[in-house]
């Protein structure tokens, strides 16, 4: 065998598509494709494909004649496709599946850095410990819930209202294109400087915030110390943040909505409103479900803004007086303040669970309001 | 119902005029139809007659109003999309029923016309469901109950046709036409069929380059094409047209010199024709026929190879060679010539029209009593 053969991105192609074959005919990888089935399926058509493709580009691919015995060619093939994953699937095992399985083996332990032989079983302590209010855990719900509970919505229809503005129909404003990178741009800066930067702007004597409500007329505010406006504070920041990434979402979504059908309403005398609630809505539903999922599974996970913007005195940020811990910071406050890497791990569990459990919920609440085309 | 009239549109988009000095007047009650290829600008002046695009330059009056400045929903248009245009999150009543409730018409008056309309198309069972559940043709007719419904002053239709196959566009181009009689509406037809547009208009207007070339009746239109344009772009297969030169002209009869015979054409005007002119004769392929003539009207042209042969049934359409130029013949599908094999071709004098080659206008079309002679013998 030639030894370059994938150097091409032909051949990488084709092993992408070897490895689609076994996936889609049904058949775990490690099966032997012996006795050809004669029975027709999309797999078994796409599989045809592949091993024509295969067999065209590269050598006679699969089994031996009589078909019982692993040939040469199935381990060649089978290596084919392997090989070119094995580096993602190292990393991915490395840091990602492994930790995560670790985890959970580290929630039922009185963890150690030394290891396992050398922590306590804990059994179920730590979850049982979880519930108790003087854990912190279930305050910490209280305040994502907040958390979420106003990000989301505000994300999906601020999103949405950006979108509006910045969509393709409205192509004749000068430099629709600068403005939809500002929108974006924030998404891509780095959480710890965008935080450093709100925390210039909320403070309470030389902020901008407190110059623009002193404008106003209105009182100014503690911000970032004052217990009811923290947590504010730091969602104006992740809003900011976080925004730019939804609306190209619901930009996406716009511009596949056919003209035709605003033209054919609006001959029809469908006012604007209604063309929004009536075709743009519905056409976006799917867009603002996934807007929904990935905002709440962003906004549980938030961290580095609360660190940043509410760290200092105690350390771990979340303050003040707790009112900006949410689970997360809460999680790393035991973990990393308090080093109960065993509680930690329940708290992370805890945390994934959560987060699991509430996109199942949307999926299935939000597929049944859902039109797909 | 009402008339509508065109005045001197113009439309451009960027540096292309797509829509250039078009002036089209269409009668109360009249069926006319915007004929041309791909790019000739009938789209555009039809999305300027709804309002989906502005004037530039004329006026669009409708019913003796100038609506050129109106609002789409404030023209009292409606019009059938290329692709139907359904609402898919919505069932083919609401469908109907969207645009007349945002016209605040009551409840029960909307359920009413609703299912008037879907009685009448013959949609009444599906009218509970949505449209990605219905095939083409029943998209069609949803779409053309959604227009019905409103009850228009004018019906703006483009292409509304295209996107079905040959039995059902035929169907549908009956019952478009039924439909017309019965609601006696005003209609601006759009399509690049021919075939639809003669038989469904009672006015046809052909255009090219955003300009109209000819408007007339579908019989005008084929008898008598203004350009050898509309003489190539009307007729399935096209009209033959061969390169001549004009060797007398007379008034009342023109002398027409091709390949190596010569035409002599009698007609009321050859104004048009000088001698020595280049000209472009023009023939229907029904015009042509195969094997020595065998009656008054037909004349021998000489002998020809046939070429390609496509049998349709009812009649055959051959492509003949005649002294290098290829020819286009309809025939009967009885007795006909093998491939490579050479036959007699004759012609019609009387049904031969004649352009200027250099303007493609047509300068004349002859009448009975035209004659062919070989070379030399017209003089």
């Amino acid at each position: 065998m030639p030894r370059g053969r994938f150097r091409e991105p032909r051949g990488q192609a084709l092993v992408a598509l070897c490895l689609l074959r076994h996936y889609v005919a049904g058949q775990a990888v490690p099966d032997l494709p012996t006795s050809g089935s004669p029975v027709v399926s999309p797999g078994n058509v796409l599989a045809n494909v592949g091993e024509l493709a295969a067999t065209n580009a590269l050598e006679p691919v699969g089994v031996a004649p009589g078909g019982r015995t692993p040939s040469r060619s199935w381990w060649r093939e089978t290596a084919s496709g392997v090989v070119p994953v094995l580096p993602a699937l190292v990393v991915l095992g490395t840091f990602v599946y492994g930790p995560a399985v670790l985890v959970v083996a580290m929630s039922f332990f009185h963890w150690n850095l030394a290891g396992f032989s050398q922590s306590q079983f804990a059994g179920l302590s730590h979850y049982r410990a979880l519930l108790n209010p003087v854990s912190g855990f279930v305050p910490s719900l209280g305040v994502t819930a907040y958390y979420v509970g106003v990000m989301v919505p505000a994300t999906v229809v601020m999103a949405l209202l950006l979108a509006m503005l910045l969509r393709d129909s409205t192509k004749r404003v000068r430099g629709l294109s600068f403005f939809r990178a500002v929108v974006f741009l924030p998404y891509v800066t780095p959480s710890i400087a965008t935080a450093v930067i709100w925390v210039f702007i909320f403070d309470p004597q030389f902020g901008l915030a407190n110059a623009a409500l002193r404008l106003v007329h209105l009182p100014a505010v503690g911000w970032l110390s004052s217990t009811h406006w923290a947590l504010p504070a730091v969602m104006i920041d992740s809003m900011w943040k976080q925004v730019g990434f939804s609306v190209v979402l619901f930009l996406a979504g716009l511009s596949r909505i056919p003209t035709e059908l605003m033209e054919a309403a609006r001959l029809d005398g469908v006012g604007p409103t209604a063309i929004f609630r009536r075709i743009v809505l519905p056409y976006l539903s799917p867009v603002t479900l996934a807007v929904v999922m990935l905002t709440t599974i962003a906004s549980m996970q938030t961290f580095g803004s609360i660190y940043a913007m509410t760290g200092g005195q105690g350390g771990g940020g979340g303050g003040p007086i707790g009112s900006t811990t949410t689970t997360a910071v809460y999680l790393y406050k035991v973990a990393f303040v308090d080093f109960h890497y065993g509680f930690g791990a329940t708290v992370a569990v805890a945390l994934f669970v959560l987060i699991l459990g509430l996109i199942l919920v949307q999926r299935r609440v939000g597929e049944r309001r859902t039109f797909y085309r | 119902m009402a008339r509508l009239q065109i005045e001197g549109a113009v439309k451009s988009f960027g540096s292309t005029r797509a829509v250039d000095r078009v002036d089209l007047d269409v009668a109360d009650g009249e069926f006319a139809v915007l004929l041309g290829p791909s790019g000739c600008g009938k789209t555009t002046l039809l999305r300027l007659v709804a309002g989906l695009e502005q004037l530039e330059q004329g006026r669009i009056l409708l019913g003796g109003r100038d609506v050129s400045q109106a609002a789409p929903a404030d023209r009292d248009v409606a019009m059938v999309f290329q692709r139907y245009a359904l609402y898919p999150n919505m069932t083919v009543f609401e469908n109907i029923a969207f645009g007349l409730r945002a016209r605040k018409i009551g409840k029960s008056e909307v359920a009413q016309r609703v299912e008037r309309v879907a009685a009448a198309l013959e949609i009444s069972q599906l009218l509970g469901r949505r449209p990605g559940t219905l095939s083409g043709g029943q998209r069609q007719r949803v779409a053309l109950a959604r227009a019905i419904s409103r009850e228009p002053k004018l019906f703006l239709m483009d292409e509304p046709l295209s996107s079905l196959d040959t039995k059902l566009r035929s169907t549908m181009r009956a019952e478009l036409k039924r439909l017309h009689h019965r609601l006696g509406a005003t209609v601006l037809y759009v399509t690049h069929d021919q075939v639809e547009a003669m038989t469904m208009g009672s006015k046809v207007a052909v255009l090219r380059d955003g300009r109209t070339v000819q408007v007339g009746s579908p019989s005008d239109i084929y008898h008598r094409p203004a350009d050898d344009f509309v003489a190539s772009f009307v007729g399935s297969p096209p009209m033959n047209l061969l390169d001549g030169t004009v060797v007398r002209a007379e008034p009342g009869m023109v002398v027409v010199g091709v390949g190596s015979a010569s035409l002599t054409l009698c007609g009321t005007d050859w104004s048009g024709t000088a001698s020595g002119m280049g000209v472009r004769i023009g023939v229907r392929p029904e015009d042509l026929r195969l094997g020595p003539p065998h009656d008054s009207r037909h004349r021998l042209l000489g002998d020809c190879t046939v070429e390609v042969s496509e049998p349709m049934g009812h009649e055959t359409v051959l492509h003949v060679n005649l002294g290098g130029d290829s020819l286009v013949v309809r025939t009967s599908s009885d007795g006909l010539p093998e491939y490579g094999e050479k036959v007699p071709l004759a012609i019609d004098p009387a049904r031969v029209h004649l352009f200027d080659v250099s303007t493609g206008v047509a300068v004349g079309a002859a009448t009975e009593g035209s004659v062919l002679s070989p070379v030399g013998a017209a003089r």
